[in-house]
Order: structure tokens, then sequence, then C-alpha cells
């Protein structure tokens, strides 16, 4: 069952076995588990519902409000200020996402066992779980075909370098390549979890709520007795009736800024480490004119990589997107702005995201009822950026461009390879990137050192018995790699340990 | 003929001055700010702006309508077309990174809506389409052309 606030007149009260708040990769699935072992399960969520039907009636722009936060452009504050997108729907930022799947490098794992004491989460461990999730999300390799000609124009200049390059994988089934991922797939093509983990709860009996914020954790002896929220209106977001569920085990699935604000805001601290070490994969968007067409919005904006740097923590993607979002940020204005915005069809882009292994960020509650998110990107990290932009740029020149625009203040554009240089010759700072970020990871962080860790390695919280935490927050280390496919995993290999000790968190 | 939702006049004037000097008519292809009302269309994308965010952008508006007050003896409105320019130009490319950053906020605001306006993108010829020629929803409710 699936209820949001047009369906509702009065005030909700419900008693399940567990309340999940949020139905982004974490919650759906572990919706779908618990529900599948027969618990009752309510989640709430405070986006909406949307159909492809309703995606389509609506221009990117209108995307941006009504299925992001903040219009998509929640800000990260520090030394740069970071764009940081993130979803609120049905579904989460699945239903916005690119697309690209990974599953968590082995490395990342066994750093996690080394250094943070997370049990029972191998390689070999996670394997069964990573073959589910992409069984479940159909998870497929990109062919060339997807691609458009600004996936095809990178892979040239890369191959003619000789740089490792593929297509990447992505969960969805009969793509129409028409480039609109990020602003809700309207071919139902992109299998974001509200087509396939949330219907499959809700035929087990689980219940989601749209349009309902969590909003008051009650606690009472060392447990969470009660969560206290309202269902409000899509539009206005203004509360229209209470919501309050009296759960005997809470999952918060609010994201990896939320979840931590939630908890703050209530007053729950778990451990000092609440909020901290966020990690974000900074990146970068770097575009490039060409002479010959290429018409980047025809085709998957992110359909291949080059990871010939990957193991320095560089990893080079594909995006691209509508005119209304790439044009503003073309550094010109008036007829000249106007001039290069009618090259439109003639503009390649890629992106650039560096794992931020030395950085970090914090989440804590700020004004206006948000949370306040601050970002520290270490000078190490900072390199990897500049040297992948450097990269991108060389790509695109080998790729036969007329020009380059790095986005980096004080560098209006490259007109030839040998400008490259300039990356490395100028003293760049952090705020000289217009960086955004997509990835955000770890303010709640899982491991077995107790005072280092707001949950242990199954996501059960630290001084509260009956809550568990499972989104992209657990993550101890930033992945390298875009994250959905590790959420999901970790979320139903959790879910399971949940079923698995029912008797211990369920009486 | 839509209405004002989140400036008043005098804001909306100012809003009006910048869209023209970012947008004007001309150039690669005609329609400009004016023509198509940017400063309207921005003032209606705000309608859902959270309260502290709105304060911002009516804030940088006031600040670039009256900072050159003080440099320039003159405000913003009162500025001639290519001093406008000169002086929209100097924020966008100033060494500050919070004055830049601004900038960049009031011109994604008033471009997104600007360049997703269906006469510009007629002017532009621009018309987004997928790979695949056989049916697509989405192309046909949005009233664009498939390729072929
Ligand atoms: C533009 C974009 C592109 C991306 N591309 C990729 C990609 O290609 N591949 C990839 O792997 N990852 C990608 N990601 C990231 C990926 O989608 C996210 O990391 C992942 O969805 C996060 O899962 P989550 O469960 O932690 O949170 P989310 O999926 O964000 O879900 C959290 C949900 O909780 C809800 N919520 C928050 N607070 C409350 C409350 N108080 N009450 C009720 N509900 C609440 C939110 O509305 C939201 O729906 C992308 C992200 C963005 C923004
Ligand atoms: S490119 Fe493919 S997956 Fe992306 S929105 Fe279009 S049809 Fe959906």
């Amino acid at each position: 069952m699936l209820l949001t606030y047009n369906d509702i007149n009065k005030d909700v009260v419900e008693t399940p076995d567990v309340c999940i708040i949020g139905s982004g990769a974490g919650g759906a699935v572990m919706a779908d588990v618990l529900s599948g072992a027969g618990l009752d399960v309510v989640v709430m969520e405070e986006g909406s519902y949307y159909t492809k039907e309703r995606y389509s009636k609506y221009k990117p722009i209108e995307s941006l409000k009504i299925l992001y936060r903040d219009y998509g452009s929640t800000v990260i504050m520090g030394k740069a200020t970071i764009i940081l997108p993130l979803g609120r729907a049905i579904g989460g930022t699945t239903v916005v996402n690119s697309g690209t799947c990974f599953r968590t490098p082995e490395e990342v794992l066994e750093d996690w066992a080394d250094t943070y004491g997370v049990v029972k989460a191998s390689p070999k461990e996670m394997e069964p779980y990573f073959e589910r999730v992409e069984n479940t999300i159909s998870v497929v390799t990109i062919t060339p075909e997807g691609l458009g000609k600004n996936g095809l124009i990178f892979k040239r200049g890369a191959d003619a370098l000789g740089l490792s390059n593929g297509m990447l994988r992505h969960n969805m089934i009969n793509c129409n390549g028409c480039g609109r991922c990020a602003f809700g797939c309207p071919h139902d093509a992109k299998q974001a979890v509200h087509l396939n983990f949330i219907p499959s709860a809700m035929k087990k009996g689980a219940r989601f709520y749209a349009n309902a914020k969590a909003e008051r954790l009650v606690i009472d002896a060392g447990r969470v007795k009660q969560v206290r929220g309202s269902i409000v209106n899509e539009r206005t977001g203004n509360r229209l009736y209470g919501m309050t569920v009296s759960p005997k085990l809470l999952v918060l699935s609010a994201g990896t800024i939320y979840t931590p604000y939630i908890l703050q805001k209530n007053n729950i601290r778990l451990s000092p480490e609440l909020g901290k070490n966020l990690t974000i994969h900074p990146a970068a968007r770097i575009t490039s004119f060409f002479d010959e067409l290429i018409e980047g919005y025809k085709g998957i904006p992110q359909g291949n990589f080059v990871d010939a740097y990957a193991s320095e923590g560089i990893m080079l993607e594909g995006i691209f997107v509508p005119p209304e979002i790439a044009l503003p940020v073309i550094q010109a204005v008036g007829i000249e702005g106007k001039k290069r915005a009618h090259e439109y069809d003639n503009l390649a882009a890629f992106g650039v995201m560096v794992s931020d292994k030395n950085s970090s960020g914090t989440v804590r509650p700020g004004l206006d009822n948000s949370p306040f998110i601050t970002y520290k990107l270490h000078p190490y990290d900072l390199k990897k950026l500049i040297k992948g932009i450097a990269v991108a740029s060389e790509i695109f020149f080998a790729a036969g461009a007329k020009s380059v625009d790095p986005g980096v203040y004080g560098i209006k554009e490259f007109t030839s390879p040998s400008d490259i240089a300039q990356m490395f010759t100028r003293r760049l700072k952090a705020n000289d990137f217009e960086m955004m970020a997509f990835h955000p990871l770890g303010t709640a962080r899982m491991g077995e050192l107790a005072g280092h860790s707001v949950v242990d390695s199954f996501g059960m919280a630290r001084g509260l018995e009956n809550l568990f935490i499972s989104d992209g927050s657990i993550f101890p280390t930033s992945l390298g790699v875009n994250p959905q496919i590790t959420i999901m995993s970790f979320s139903m290999r959790n879910a399971e340990y949940i079923v698995d000790n029912k008797k211990r968190f369920l009486t | 003929m839509k209405e004002l939702k989140v400036f008043d006049q005098k804001l909306y004037v100012i809003a009006q001055a910048i869209a023209d000097t970012i947008v004007p008519s001309g150039g690669a292809f005609q329609p400009g700010a004016r023509d198509v009302d940017a400063a309207l269309l921005f003032d209606n994308y705000l309608d859902q702006f959270g309260k502290l965010p709105l304060k911002l952008v009516k804030s940088a508006l006031y600040m670039l309508q009256y900072v050159p007050l003080l440099t320039r003896l003159r405000s913003f409105t009162a500025m001639g077309p290519q001093q406008r320019l000169r002086y929209l130009e100097g924020w966008e490319n100033s060494r500050f990174a919070t004055k830049r950053n601004l900038f960049l906020m009031l011109k994604m605001l008033i471009l997104m809506p600007f360049y997703s306006d269906d006469a510009i993108t007629q002017a532009m010829k621009y018309r987004p389409a997928c790979l695949r020629p056989d049916d697509c929803p989405y192309c046909e409710s949005m009233g664009q052309e498939q390729t072929k």
C-alpha cells in the first residue's frame, strides 16, 4: 500500500513491528527484506510519489523543484562552496541518480575490516548480496550505441591517448537514450528502487507513506518508543495532519545528511562521531567545444568511464545536462554569453570525481530548520581533482576539441593542450573550482571500535537498543566509486541480520 | 498573465536590469530577457524557495544594485548598458570567491527559467530528443520531435 497526502484526511496512527524513515537506496531494500520475513513494516517518506507519467510533464527545472531538496542545490560550506544535490521522493535519490552501478571495491572492504574492525563484510561475504541486488535492479553493461556522441567523443580521446576506459554498468531496461536520468526517467528504463524493491515490499504488506516527514523521536528507557511527524502538502510542505508511529524497531534511512540531523535535532548523540567524517567524492564538470555536431543530450548522460587513474583515486565519468542546467554556468555574460550558449549542440562534457580519503566534513543542525554542512578539502585531494581535470582536458583535445573550459576561476578556457600546464603552475585553491558532490557518506560510520563508530558492523546504533541505521551514512570511508550498489547490498545484509535476530530486536 | 510571487516592484526592476544585461536581445539568437520577461520567470521560479535562501537572493539583488553607489556613484539601474555589462563581468570574474558565488547564484536562477522558456528553446533551435526513434512518451508529451 502506498498513501500520499491526497489519500489522507485525518491524523495517522501506526503500531508496526518496524518503522523505516526514508525510502531511498537503503530504506527500500530494508523494507523489502523485512516485510518478506513476515514483519509488519511502515515507511515514512518526506518526498512525494511520482510516476513516469508525471516526470514526463515536467521540464528539468521543474524536476529540480519537486524531486530534489532545496531545488537540487543543497550547499556545503567551507573554503569552497560545494553544491550537493539530494533526492527527495518515494525511491529517494535513486529516482534522480545517473544509474551507474559499481560493487564496493575489494580494497575498500578490506580496509574497513582492518582499520574499523567491520566484521562479516569481506568481498566473499558481500558477493551474494551484490548479486541479488544487481539482479533485482536489472544491472547491465551499456553498449556503445547507447552512449550518444558525447560519450563516444570522450572514448575516442581516451583511446587516442591509450588511457584505460570502458562502458559503465547501469540498472536499466530498454533505455531510450533521452538524457534525462537526473530528472526522473520518463520511460521507467532506469530501475530506481520505486520500480522494484518498493513494489515488492508493498506486495508483502509494507505500507509506504509519501509526504510523511519524521520529526520527533521519543526515547524511553534506552529505546525509541515513538516517531512523531507530519503529513505535509506536496507543494508547500505545510503540515496537514499528524503522524504517530510506535514501532518495536526503528530503522533510520534518511540519507547521510538527514540521518544524523534527525538524531541531533532530537538530542540523541549515540557517539561523538555522529555527524562527523562526511565524505562526498568532490566532483567537477569539464566542458569543451567542438566543430562537429555533438547533440550531447541524445544518449545516456553517464555511459562510460576512464579509470586510468583509479588507483590514485581519480575517476572520470560521463555527465551531460540539458541547456537550462548547462548554459547558466558558462563563464560569459551579454552577447558573448549568448554566442557561447548558441553553440550548445557542439558542446561536450565529462565529469571528474575524486576519492576523498583525506578530507572530511560535518553535519550539524543549522538555522532555518535544515542541516548546516561543512567540509574541508585536503590539499592532497585537491591535487587529485587538479590532475583529473587536466587529464579530462587532454582527452578532449586528443578527441579534436577547439577549446576546453576546465571550470576553474581565472582560466577562461584552454585553446591548446599546452595551456593545460596552467593547472599545475598556478597556485589553485579549493575555492577556485566549481565543485559539486553527489555521494555523501560516513556521518554515522560503522565499526566495532565503540568510541570510533556510531553503529556496529550491522548498523545497530550504539546506546539505543532498537535503532538501526541503514543508508549511506554508515560507510567509514569514501568508496572511490558510485555508492548505490554498496548502500543497497549492505542494507540487504543488515536487514537479514535483523531477521536472523528477530527475537532480540523485535520483542 | 503571470503575476509576481516573491519580489516587490522595486526588486523586479533590479532583477529585470540584471537579466537584461546577462542576456540582452540580439546576438546569436534574437530574444533576450526582456522579450520573455525573464525577471518574472525568475520571480515565479522562486515560489517554493525556503525563507533563508530567498533572503539571500533578495540581499544579493540589493547588493548588485547599491554597491556601485560607493564605487561609481550611481546604482546599477542608473548605469548605461555598457557600464552594466562591465560591472557584472567584474562580479563574475572577481578575485573574491563570495562575490563570484553570489553572482553565479543569481545568474543561474535567472538563466535556468530563461533557457527553459519555449520561446528561447525555439529561437535556439534546441529540440531535446532521444536516441530511439520508436514511440517516446516523453518526447510526445513535451511536444518535442523525435530524431529518425
Ligand atoms: C544527481 C545524482 C546522481 C547520482 N548518480 C549515481 C549513480 O549513477 N550511481 C550511484 O551509485 N549513485 C549515484 N548517486 C548517489 C546515490 O543515488 C545515493 O548515494 C543513494 O541513493 C543514497 O541512498 P540513501 O538511502 O543513503 O539516501 P537516499 O536515497 O537519498 O534516501 C533518503 C530518503 O530519506 C528521505 N528523508 C529524509 N529525511 C526524512 C524525514 N525527516 N522524514 C521522512 N523521510 C525523510 C529523503 O526524502 C529521501 O527520499 C547520485 C546522486 C545524485 C544526487
Ligand atoms: S537516458 Fe535512458 S535511463 Fe536515462 S532517463 Fe533516458 S531512457 Fe531513462
